[in-house]
């Protein structure tokens, strides 16, 4: 299941926060080496100051959060998102009103999520797909995602993922790539096919903001 | 079929005439019958620093009850207000709490001006730092709504962004775009100008039809066209491709 959490609720929800900032230090920071920045554990960038919306994945039985990832729109400042960054060779500035880009998109370590190939891809599914469900609500055309080596053969045993559009050998321990996937209800049906999940993974409660807040 | 399909070229005649605020409304208003909805209504939240910062407001509600707003000033207690801080992603009003004997009285009044039993709102992020709202709002209706929202969202969201580029435009006094077109988006373009169509001008590049579709989305909003044909008749009045660039 996904809970979205947009950056300014994110008080609401201060566990996920932390699994996700934790994890996020695991992951990009140790494990691929990327040049990113770790306070108290945590890793930040400013990307985290500007409100976006967080897709938290927590396991249907435990609760635990075992993925998660990030959704910006394009249409702001080139001073934020993928076009920031300094990793890819070719300046990777694609704007547009209907497409987001999805970053810090990872599987958490912790023994139910990535104990097994079978339930790491299946988080990553989770997420995918929850892209898509809220694409298809919010009438984009396309996602734009940066990914690492790694889950590229994620991509590859699933035989669904995103298009290259450009590579960066220099970020860290592996190639990173940023791809784009097209918001069709095609691809949500060759999604749903590829991981076997045939329900919306959005959890369905109304985003904290839009909640009565007492 | 949405305003956006490249057979719509009427659409674009009516984009072209939108050279100044002034006839920003007249345009929002003739999306109206296009698409049965009951009004529209566009509020700039902030406007990039060089600009003097002002609220600046396009739409097709009564004066009388853009006047009983201010009045009132529901701008402190309107649930749509504070969610478009917020939120990222489009609302419905329905997913808004209208708990508060003021915020009802505001939702109770704005039916009696007309302003329509449903509403969406689009919250519009910018290049330089600046946050827009686009609204629209409908009197079908529930069943029917839904239905037209689903069918509608990927249009409105053009629609926003372009009404808010414009208005970006005039503000700044400049239509040059902010985020320049990146080579790639530039090759592209040159491409399609000179004919070639998306699987073409993949085969030409060596890459993806849909990393294609890509950069020509890029450039359509970089340029805030609305369609093929827009983008590359502005592409070459900007002289981003033509002869000399081929």
């Amino acid at each position: 299941m996904i809970r979205l959490i947009q950056g300014r609720d994110s008080a609401y929800y201060p566990c996920e926060m932390e699994a996700m900032f934790r994890a996020r230090t695991a992951v990009f920071h140790r494990r691929l080496g990327w040049n990113v920045t770790v306070h108290k554990g945590r890793e930040r960038d400013r990307c985290d100051e500007e409100n976006p919306l967080y897709l938290i994945a927590l396991d249907d039985v435990t609760g635990d959060v075992t993925g998660s990832a990030r959704l910006m729109p394009t249409t702001g400042p080139l001073t934020f998102g993928v076009s920031a960054s300094d990793m890819f060779e070719e300046p990777i500035d694609l704007a547009s009103g209907t497409v987001w880009e999805c970053t810090r998109f990872c599987v958490h370590p912790g023994r139910r999520s990535s104990g097994s190939l079978r339930a790491a891809t299946r988080v990553c599914f989770e997420l995918n797909l929850a892209a898509c469900e809220l694409g298809l609500r919010a009438g984009l055309t396309q996602i734009q995602t940066v990914y690492d080596q790694l889950m590229v053969k994620v991509y590859e045993r699933a035989a669904w993922g995103p298009t290259q559009v450009a590579r960066s050998t220099r970020v860290g321990k592996l190639p990173a790539y940023v791809g784009v996937w097209d918001v069709t209800p095609r691809t949500l049906a060759e999604m749903r096919a590829a991981s076997g999940i045939a329900h919306d993974v959005i959890e369905a409660r109304p985003l904290p903001a839009l909640r009565e807040v007492s | 079929m949405g305003l956006f399909d490249d057979s719509f070229e009427l659409s674009v005649s009516e984009v072209e005439s939108v050279h100044s605020m002034d006839e920003l409304r007249p345009f929002v208003s003739r999306l109206l019958g296009r698409y049965g909805l009951r009004h529209a209504a566009y509020l700039a939240v902030a406007l990039p620093d060089q600009i003097d910062p002002h609220p600046v407001l396009v739409c097709t509600y009564p004066a009388q009850w853009t006047q009983r707003y201010i009045d009132q000033d529901y701008l402190a207690i309107d649930p749509v207000i504070s969610a478009a801080a917020t939120n990222l992603l489009p609302f419905d009003w329905s997913e808004l709490s209208h708990r508060g004997i003021r915020v009802k009285q505001m939702f109770d009044e704005a039916q009696e001006f007309g302003i329509g039993r449903h509403g969406l709102s689009f919250p519009v992020r910018g290049p330089l730092g600046d946050h827009a709202l686009f609204t629209v709002t409908s009197d079908a209706s529930t069943s029917e709504w839904q239905k037209l929202k689903s069918s509608y969202m990927r249009d409105m969201q053009l629609i926003a962004h372009f009404v808010h580029g414009k208005v970006l435009e005039f503000e700044r006094g400049d239509s040059a775009p902010i985020k320049p077109l990146s080579a790639r988006e530039r090759e592209v373009l040159g491409w399609a100008a000179r004919g070639l169509n998306n699987d073409q001008i993949a085969f030409k590049l060596n890459i993806s039809e849909r990393v294609v579709r890509a950069y020509f989305e890029s450039a359509r909003h970089k340029l805030n066209c609305v369609n093929r044909s827009h983008v590359l008749a502005r592409a070459i009045s900007l002289r981003l491709v033509g002869p000399a660039t081929a």
